[in-house]
């Protein structure tokens, strides 16, 4: 009866522990953090559109204003911010970073920080290969992941001319034309989950949604914090664990003599000690020889930095 | 079945004639012995008891008073010079139970080398070094119980005939072109020897705990006397109540451990050994019946009794110390707290 009390005891102390640390932790993940940075867009999306650096439609202002007025509408219907940006041939010299450093500072300027929003840079430059980048801004990190960005390119290399090619306006037309769809029908606001983390910027922000409002925080996101919270109280329960079984272990009755002590070799007398060698046998197995390796591995690649503000993240592809 | 009236050589217990061996078995300690043997043994023996020894018999039943625990049921003995007052292992009031008996007079005696201050700083440096033992123990009113005790012990000089036969292997390998080879060389092993194990002890109470009288082992015997009244001034002495009999199944097994120990290190080389005779057989025993000088202490915590000895002629201590669990959980969960804040805070969950 009093053991069985006992471990009532100890059950439901167990119980009321994990309660405590549960609520605990929901504390931490969900009520605590920095302040949101995000902001929120205007209905107005004038400011979205087509930047002819390159001067590719010097000569078609109708069609510029056409795909102006195309990816005004795209902007509207996703209620985000886009941009489509036509480098001039002086940008052909910049490196990769180089076209991801300018396309975040390019939708920052344009649009502002922690807007949702993207700007697709479509390489006409004459680098090669063309570096095209789409820079996604808050929401646009979850919405648009790199995935979906990597489907959209494959797309529009169909449409698009390589990079040692010469570029026309109806390659520039049709891919927006396609572009744009392709943006509305990716657009699902209900889809962005999980979080996106911005290291490059000058203050890294995590970019996540809680309870369908974007958040762009310095702080991590609930559920990140709610898995430290748990592993921090696994790792911390562990260790009391092992303190405590080691401490306890110290506190047991160890010592035993030996009995060897009451025989001493003089009091030994030995009627027969011997060792008598009684055969000897060879025995022999064929060794199995094995062949095998492996090759090696080799990674490559790596990338530098770049900075900026907000909350850019990028997909890139090259043509 | 044919009853013969001889006494083990080994625990004294009676012998009965087993007609299927043909020899004479002892049913306590298991012992076997042939009728040769046992006349061989018992001729050895003296049938009359020498008048000094009739003689210091008297003197220690007069001079001896016996008291016993209520509580626990301990028997204490104590010289007529001093009165016990309280038991030493459950620390309540014992009462005068009247006379030792002459059969009670141990033969021999090895005095308190330790003085109680000795024992204090033994204890305490023990102790010292256990954090979680509940406050209560590390009191000087604990300190206080700490009782110096002749415990009695039947110390047994066993006559052991050890006969040890094994197939011992040797293995050789080598490789040659494409084969393995493996040179196998089996000996025949044999170890066949007289042993004589000296001096192993057992405890002869039944209050105190086995285990804990072997770890403060070993007593030097080199410096046992014959008993006298003189070496219970100033302390207690239990009184048996486990006879030899009851005792030599324990010195035994420690005696064939013994005697195992010594043969295995006497073979040496072998990959593997097969055994296929390992027999330690106890042909007689020595006894004596000898008080053995032990400062002693337990402490009740939580219904469970802890005990503590101190060899009183070495000073090599042993016990189980009790614990406080609450503390050490509290303890090592303010630990685990402190790592888990620090994952925490580092992980950035508060930032």
């Amino acid at each position: 009866m009093k053991k069985s009390n006992k471990g009532l005891k100890i059950f439901l102390g167990i119980i009321i522990g994990i309660v405590l640390l549960g609520g605990l932790d929901y504390v931490l993940a969900f009520h605590t953090g920095t302040r949101n940075r995000h902001v929120e867009n205007s209905k107005d999306h004038s400011s979205s559109g087509i930047i002819d650096e390159n001067g590719l439609f010097a000569d078609e202002p109708e069609a510029l204003a056409k795909l102006e007025e195309r990816i005004e509408e795209c902007a509207d219907k996703t209620n985000m911010n886009i941009q489509v940006f036509l480098p001039s041939s002086d940008r052909r010299y910049y490196s990769d970073d180089d076209v991801r450093n300018f396309t975040a500072n390019q939708y920052n300027d344009t649009f502002g920080e922690n807007t949702d929003g993207l700007l697709y840079y479509i390489d006409i430059s004459g680098k090669s290969p063309a570096c095209d980048d789409i820079a996604k801004s808050a929401a646009a990190n979850l919405i648009y992941t790199e995935d979906i960005c990597q489907r959209i390119y494959t797309a529009l290399d169909e449409y698009l001319p390589p990079s040692y090619g010469p570029v026309y306006t109806e390659h520039i037309i049709n891919a927006v034309e396609h572009f744009c769809p392709m943006i509305e029908s990716y657009y699902d606001p209900d889809r962005a989950s999980g979080s996106y983390y911005d290291a490059t910027a000058d203050t890294p922000v995590y970019v996540y949604t809680k309870n369908g409002e974007t958040y762009v925080t310095t702080s991590k996101p609930p559920f990140k914090k709610l898995r430290i919270c748990i592993v921090a109280e696994l790792a911390g329960g562990l260790l009391t664990l092992i303190l405590y079984l080691i401490s306890k272990s110290r506190y047991k009755f160890k010592s035993k003599t030996n009995p060897s002590i009451y025989l001493s070799p003089d009091n030994v007398r030995f009627r027969e000690k011997s060792d008598v060698l009684i055969r000897t046998y060879v025995t022999k197995h064929r060794i199995q020889s094995s062949s095998g390796g492996g090759g090696g591995g080799y990674r490559g690649g790596g990338g530098g930095g770049h900075s900026h503000g907000g909350s850019i993240g990028h997909s890139s592809h090259h043509r | 079945m044919e009853s013969v009236e001889y006494k083990c050589p080994n625990c004294n217990a009676d012998l009965k004639f087993s007609p299927s061996t043909q020899k004479l078995d002892c049913e306590f300690c298991l012992s076997s012995f042939t009728v040769d043997e046992i006349k061989k043994l018992c001729s050895k023996t003296e049938n009359s008891i020498p008048p000094e020894a009739v003689q210091l018999q008297e003197d220690f039943a007069n001079h001896t008073h016996l008291y016993r625990c209520k509580s626990c049921g301990a028997e204490i003995m104590a010289d007529d010079q001093q009165t016990a007052t309280f038991c030493y292992y459950c620390h309540n009031p014992v009462i005068l139970a009247g006379k030792m008996g002459g059969e009670f007079k141990p033969d021999k005696v090895i005095g308190f080398k330790l003085t109680r201050d000795n024992a204090i700083a033994c204890f305490k440096k023990w102790v010292g070094r256990r954090w979680f033992v509940p406050k209560d123990f590390k009191s000087q009113q604990q300190i206080e119980k700490l009782t110096g005790l002749y415990v009695p012990f039947w110390i047994a000089d066993c006559h052991i005939e050890a006969d040890y036969r094994a197939i011992g292997k040797k293995l050789r390998h080598w490789v040659s072109g494409n084969y393995s080879y493996t040179e196998t060389k089996e000996y025949r092993v044999i170890r066949d020897a007289s042993m004589l194990t000296r001096g192993v002890p057992a405890d002869g109470e039944t209050k105190i705990d086995d285990l804990l009288m072997e770890a403060i082992e070993p007593f030097d015997y080199r410096e046992m006397k014959d008993f006298s009244m003189s070496y219970l001034s100033g302390f207690y002495a239990d009184k048996y109540d486990v006879d030899k009999s009851q005792v030599f199944p324990r010195i035994r097994e420690r005696s064939k451990q013994a005697c195992l120990t010594f043969i295995r290190s006497t073979i040496s080389g072998y990959s593997s050994l097969m055994p296929s005779s390992d027999q330690y057989k106890v042909t007689n025993t020595d006894w004596n019946y000898t008080m053995l000088p032990v400062w002693f202490m337990s402490y009740k915590y939580k219904d469970k009794i802890y005990e503590f000895a101190i060899n009183g002629q070495t000073g090599k201590l042993a016990g189980t110390p009790p614990l406080s669990k609450g503390r050490l959980a509290a303890v090592c969960g303010c630990i685990g707290g402190a790592l888990a804040a620090a994952i925490i805070v580092l992980g950035g969950v508060l930032f």
